[in-house]
């Protein structure tokens, strides 16, 4: 069999997320389709598409051009796939290219080639290309004088955007309106330039966004998947806006002048898949350039898939191939894949920044991404669409009616930041007209329009959701059988419960730093082994860059917020014969749902809600831990600012604060005396008094380590993983290792025994963690997590076996498979976090209690030293042994 | 607010609001997926005699522009849609779909199920549907019933009798002239000022169409003549009108009374009649003051058929003395009004 070999795209940072897993499992499920043998390299283990049911050759190494060719030489594949792998894998296709390893290796690059990446990639190689065939691009001129700027902008008219090559920080760059100012800067910026030379480049800020999906095959049939609007204006990075599909504001000419101009740029490129083209539009006059291409999957693309159903990188995939449009079915119509989409339904996607975690960050939104996920939506109107993608983001207080007063709103819209829908609703509700609020922050006041309408009705819209309709790329003209649905208002109820036993998983929603890819990896898992018990499985999910929220792998999807009443309201639809729902899989969002669930007498699989209850209440797990003789460092309890004077006292400092039901150490930090301690609590937010917050004496020195295991309640097995960095720094920002390296064998039979004992008196039902200190020998309990956590991924991959599917069975009341507990692995393994800090200024890079790390990469050797030199990237071709695993 | 019902002609029924023209609106129902277009779609001479589902829910999002149409005129017979925008925003648009579609007196129905209408078209083919839309309440029928001008008849009668014509039968101005009156017609919104100014002795206000609450100038009209000793009498309509201008209050009746054959019984008298009718509200007798008392009644369920004013020269009556058709038993009735002039 020929050999196709994918780049993955790596660890999870910002700007480079979970849309990639989703491309890259399509694109090699396709592979297998086509009879072809795929082979994934990829250093994060939390991803689908390197677990051997999808790919048939899998290695978690480093993406390095020195890995690949290694991979090239052992596998000889015949051909490489580069574009379902994000930026990393487009930059590493080309570094092979470059290098002459394809040629050297005979490996061909399918689907778009080298020379169209490079015209992606080369700002002056697009501008020509563009000229060529009569698209018009920004006009831009690198100039040396002032004379020369000024005759310049005289041609291209203002605003205009001045650049100054080769200074930090944007030093003599900026933005101009008028003459007499440009005068001005343009002779400060020729003075500060090393080169002599500033760069002027006609401004678009503030116009129309826009984005086109385009699939080409190599006999040049294309078509348009779905074109979608940003509402915030240029200036804002696609992925820093609200985007909704269709778009909304276009007229059939505008949309035919994109469609024609996206088709014609495809053909001029010779994309052979996928590309997104990108387009800035005047409201006020219908004058257009192209921004830029992508001729890859991406971000849009994998909103496109999730917004119309059609499943662009398994077309792409089978066009790389070789094959036509015309001769592809589409699965869902079984008509062909050349076929526009057609929506009766709006899409809404808002991103979700990390700001509540990080208070320090810088707000501001624009050219860079800082988002760490999103949230996707549909509705039959904008006000539904936008409600329900509100209602996902699950934010700490309401939107639609705010509480505090701005007394001057006026310049707070001018500026782009993380908060900007909260500031137009505030606006609205201090009667400003949409003239207004739309001229201060150049959005459409269509869109205005349709938020000011929402702020007078938003308390009805719920109430009003009362059916499903279905995702069928066609809009009701074929009869489709797509398992995705929505709620709406409606007569007709399209999600005709499923018959047969079943079983709902609460997915993890958007990805954020503490809640990452690897709950979406658990979540897809469970899927599958609910199927092998012939159960089937429904997912409740609205992360569009997921897996998880691929149609294709679940029984049935409802992309829905993930609240009590819109979960609730799925639990009712599907009522009968529901043998329960899985919380375990879907991170705090879905614990924290699982307890109002079982309330209101929802039977929850697995661990029960009273047992997370006592796992996350202290005092009921320090009173257990005292009974079953198990040390923990001393702590109190707080409910007020009022109790830490009279609290506190008996504690010894350095102190460590934590909230209680939140994720990856919000809200945490090591306090070192009193003062320090009435400073942070006097600045964290009244949200997190809602709940007790947790003072320990911090364990300086101590060796963390945190240990995942899997139990039926009776049987326990355990897993250490040993933290490389000392105590105090979060788990999830730790270097870690498995099978540990420096625990003394009575160490680890005590950290063991201890596991059991807790998991058996807490009654903890599938998978859990606990977080342990070793200081002087002794064994200190931290935390219990009546959850999986975040290295299940890793250890299942260490282990070679799905942990979520046999915590699944046992969830379901199977009995612990003793055998789990015998695999030993082949390899030491060591998890490295990766971190976005160059996003996310303002942000310390500090690390602490407080995760920071958005991602993580896996890297396996013979012992614990090649490990962790693999994990550095450092080894030569020579030293560097790979291990499929 | 106009609302709508679309009727397939398989007795499937979608109810909804109504926009643009109101009216019956006939055609083949069928549907399109386009996301962009509605302009170009509905000035396609190809529509001519369809009603054009959407199934695209947001349709007018950027209004209309006569550079969009494909003809001068809007070609289906009725638009289906699931949510109309108004509030259009385009540099191109120069006014909205709804005022368009009014323009051209094309109907439309909104905020219904279109999904579900797509998916039955899609399980049984196009089939014809007819659209209804309408105003509810808001509708004037007297207003639209009633004589644009004032008219003269039978110059050389005796008196002069005002007849406010709310819907006037022609047997009630025959009946005037029988008695030798001289009839001059206003049509519904005449005010009380030009009807007093021009003398007349004696005033009758018609019968007519619809729920008499719903025409608050009749009532503040006759309210003004009330206050005069002019005689009145309200025949229907006119009754219900009178007893609203006095501060009381009408309801609706479950089914109305109409036919030839509603026994009414003179309070006075004892004294039974067969009476003509034909209304569907009725006065609530507790809600008059006490200047007035029960003229008459009806046999069959005791709602109040007739009022007479205890010092002033006013009555009315529920039913039709006029008849046409119907018996003639109470034509005496404009005999004692033309008594009292």
């Amino acid at each position: 069999m020929k050999k196709v070999l994918i780049i993955g795209s790596g660890p999870i940072v910002i700007g480079q997320a979970a849309e990639f897993d989703y491309s890259g499992t399509q694109a090699l499920l396709a592979l297998r389709e086509e009879g072809y043998q795929s082979i994934i390299v990829n250093s994060n283990p939390a991803t689908i598409q390197t677990d051997r049911q999808v790919a048939d050759i899998v290695y978690i190494e480093q993406l390095t051009v020195r890995v690949l060719e290694k991979i090239i030489v052992i596998e000889k594949p015949v051909g490489l796939i580069a574009t379902v792998g994000g930026q990393t894998a487009l930059n590493l296709a080309t570094q092979l290219d470059k290098q002459g390893v394809l040629k050297k290796y005979q490996v061909k690059v399918l689907g778009t080639d080298i020379k169209a990446i490079s015209f992606g990639e080369d700002r002056g190689k697009f501008k020509h290309l563009m000229e060529q065939i009569k698209e018009p691009v920004l006009p831009s001129q690198a100039v040396s004088s002032v004379e020369e700027g000024l005759a310049f902008v005289q041609k291209i008219g203002f605003p205009v955007i001045y650049r100054c090559a080769y200074t930090l920080g944007g030093l003599g760059s900026g933005y101009s309106t008028n003459l007499t100012e440009l005068k001005k800067k343009l002779s400060t910026s020729l003075l500060l330039s090393p080169t002599k030379q500033v760069l002027l480049e006609k401004s678009v800020l503030g116009w129309g966004e826009f984005e086109y999906e385009v699939i080409r095959d190599a006999f040049g049939n294309k078509i348009i998947v779905c074109n979608m609007e940003n509402v915030d204006p240029m200036g804002v990075h696609t992925g820093e806006s609200i985007v909704v599909a269709p778009a909304q504001t276009l007229s059939d000419d505008d949309h035919q002048v994109f469609r024609n101009s996206a088709l014609k740029i495809v053909e001029a490129l010779n994309i052979v898949g996928s590309c997104n083209v990108q387009f800035a539009l005047n409201y006020h006059t219908g004058q257009y350039f192209v921004i830029e291409v992508n001729p890859r999957l991406s971000r849009s693309s994998a909103l496109a898939s999730k917004a119309t159903g059609y499943p662009i990188a398994r077309v792409a995939t089978k066009i790389a191939l070789g094959k036509t449009l015309p001769e592809i079915t589409n699965n869902i119509t079984g008509k062909t894949a050349f076929f526009e989409p057609a929506l009766d339904y709006i899409v809404v996607k808002i991103p979700c920044w990390p700001s509540d975690k990080f208070p320090e960050m810088d707000l501001g939104i624009g050219i860079t991404m800082k988002s760490t996920g999103e949230v996707m939506s549909i509705g039959r109107n904008f006000g539904e669409a936008m409600y329900k993608a509100v209602k996902s983001l699950d934010l700490k207080e309401s939107i639609f009616e705010n509480k505090e007063k701005i007394r001057d709103i006026r310049p707070v819209l001018k500026k782009s930041t993380t908060s900007r829908l909260k500031h137009i609703f505030q606006a609205i509700q201090q009667e400003l007209s949409i003239k207004e609020i739309s001229n201060l922050t150049h959005i459409n006041p269509w869109f205005i329009s349709k938020l000011n309408n929402l702020a007078h009705n938003y308390d009805q819209i719920e109430k009003s959701l009362n059916n499903y309709k279905m995702v069928d790329t066609c809009a009701g003209e074929f009869e489709a059988k797509t398992p995705y649905y929505y709620s709406t208002q409606g007569e007709e109820n399209e999600a005709i419960p499923l018959t047969g036993p079943k079983v709902i998983i609460i997915g993890a929603g958007p990805i954020s730093i503490g809640q990452g890819i690897e709950f979406d990896y658990m979540t897809v898992h469970a899927v599958k082994a609910l199927k092998e018990k012939g159960i089937q499985a429904i997912i409740i999910n609205n992360n569009p860059e997921t897996v998880s929220t691929d149609y294709s792998i679940s029984d049935r999807l409802y992309l829905e917020p993930l609240t009590f009443n819109f979960v609730k309201r799925v639990i009712k639809n599907e009522q009968n014969n529901l043998l329960g729902i899985i919380a375990q899989f879907g991170g705090q969002t879905a614990i924290n749902l699982a307890k109002q669930l079982e309330e209101n007498k929802v039977k929850i699989l697995g661990t029960s809600s009273a047992s997370i209850e006592l796992a996350e209440n202290r005092e009921l797990t320090g009173k257990m831990m005292k009974k079953l003789g198990i040390k923990m460092p001393k702590w109190k309890i707080i409910y007020s600012k009022k109790d830490i004077q009279n609290k506190l006292k008996k504690l010894t400092y350095p102190l460590l604060v934590r909230p209680s039901f939140v994720l990856g150490g919000e809200g945490m930090k090591i306090i070192q005396n009193k003062k320090q301690l009435y400073g942070y609590l006097e600045k964290l937010s009244a949200f997190y008094f809602n709940n007790p917050i947790l003072i320990d004496e911090f364990l300086a020195n101590a060796i963390e380590v945190d240990v995942d295991f899997i139990s039926d309640g009776e049987n326990t097995i355990s897993y250490i993983l040993e933290q490389l960095e000392p105590a105090g720094i979060h788990s999830g920002d730790s270097q870690c290792v498995y099978p540990p390296q420096n625990l003394s064998r009575s160490i680890q039979e005590k950290l063991i025994f201890m596991t059991n004992k807790i998991s058996k008196t807490f009654q903890i039902i599938g998978l859990g963690n606990i977080q342990y200190a070793i200081k002087n020998n002794m064994v200190y309990v931290l935390e219990i997590n009546p959850r999986a956590s975040r290295t299940i991924p890793f250890l299942s991959k260490c282990l070679g076996i799905s942990l979520p599917e046999f915590a699944t069975k046992i969830i379901l009341g199977e009995k612990l498979d003793y055998n789990i507990g015998k695999i030993v692995p082949n390899y030491v393994a060591v998890k490295t976090p990766v971190f976005s800090f160059d996003k996310l200024p303002g942000v310390s890079t500090e690390l602490g209690p407080l995760m920071k790390s958005t991602g993580e990469t896996m890297s396996i050797g013979k012992n614990f030293q090649e490990a962790l030199d693999k994990s550095t990237g450092r080894l030569s071709r020579q030293n560097m042994h790979l291990y499929p695993i | 607010m106009k609302k709508a019902i679309l009727i397939l002609n398989n007795n499937q029924i979608y109810r909804g609001k109504g926009f643009g023209a109101t009216g019956c609106f006939i055609g083949e129902l069928v549907f399109n997926t386009a996301m962009t277009g509605y302009m170009e779609a509905i000035t396609d001479p190809s529509y001519a005699g369809h009603i054009l589902t959407f199934t695209y829910p947001l349709i007018g999002n950027y209004g209309i522009s006569r550079k969009w149409g494909e003809s001068k005129k809007i070609y289906p017979s009725a638009i289906v849609i699931s949510e109309l925008n108004d509030d259009y925003y385009h540099r191109d648009a120069h006014d909205s779909l709804e005022n368009l579609l009014a323009a051209h007196h094309i109907g439309g129905i909104a905020g219904i199920d279109t999904r579900s209408v797509v998916n039955f078209l899609r399980n049984h083919g196009c089939i014809p549907a007819v659209l209804s839309v309408y105003e509810q309440g808001g509708r004037d029928f007297v207003k639209e019933v009633s004589t644009k001008n004032k008219i003269i008849i039978n110059e050389k009668g005796g008196n002069t009798v005002a007849l406010i014509d709310y819907g006037a039968k022609e047997s009630i101005v025959h009946a005037l002239i029988k008695e030798d009156l001289k009839v001059v017609i206003y049509p519904s919104t005449v005010k009380a000022k030009e009807i007093l100014s021009d003398n007349p002795q004696g005033i009758v206000l018609s019968n007519g169409p619809g729920d008499p609450v719903n025409l608050p100038y009749a009532i503040s009209t006759i309210r003004e003549l009330l206050n005069s000793a002019i005689p009145i009498f309200g025949i229907c309509l006119g009754h219900q009108l009178m007893a609203l201008a006095d501060g009381g209050e009408t309801y609706k009746l479950k089914f109305g009374h109409r036919g030839l054959n509603h026994p009414v019984l003179d309070i006075k008298s004892q004294k039974a009649f067969f009476t003509s009718q034909n209304h569907g509200y009725s006065v609530k007798t507790e809600s008059l003051s006490n200047n007035w008392e029960t003229l008459f009644i009806n046999i069959n369920d005791g709602t109040v058929e007739g009022l007479i004013h205890k010092y002033k020269p006013f009555f009315s009556v529920q039913f039709h003395p006029e008849a046409n058709p119907g018996p003639h038993d109470t034509t005496f009735l404009f005999k004692q009004f033309k008594a009292l002039l």
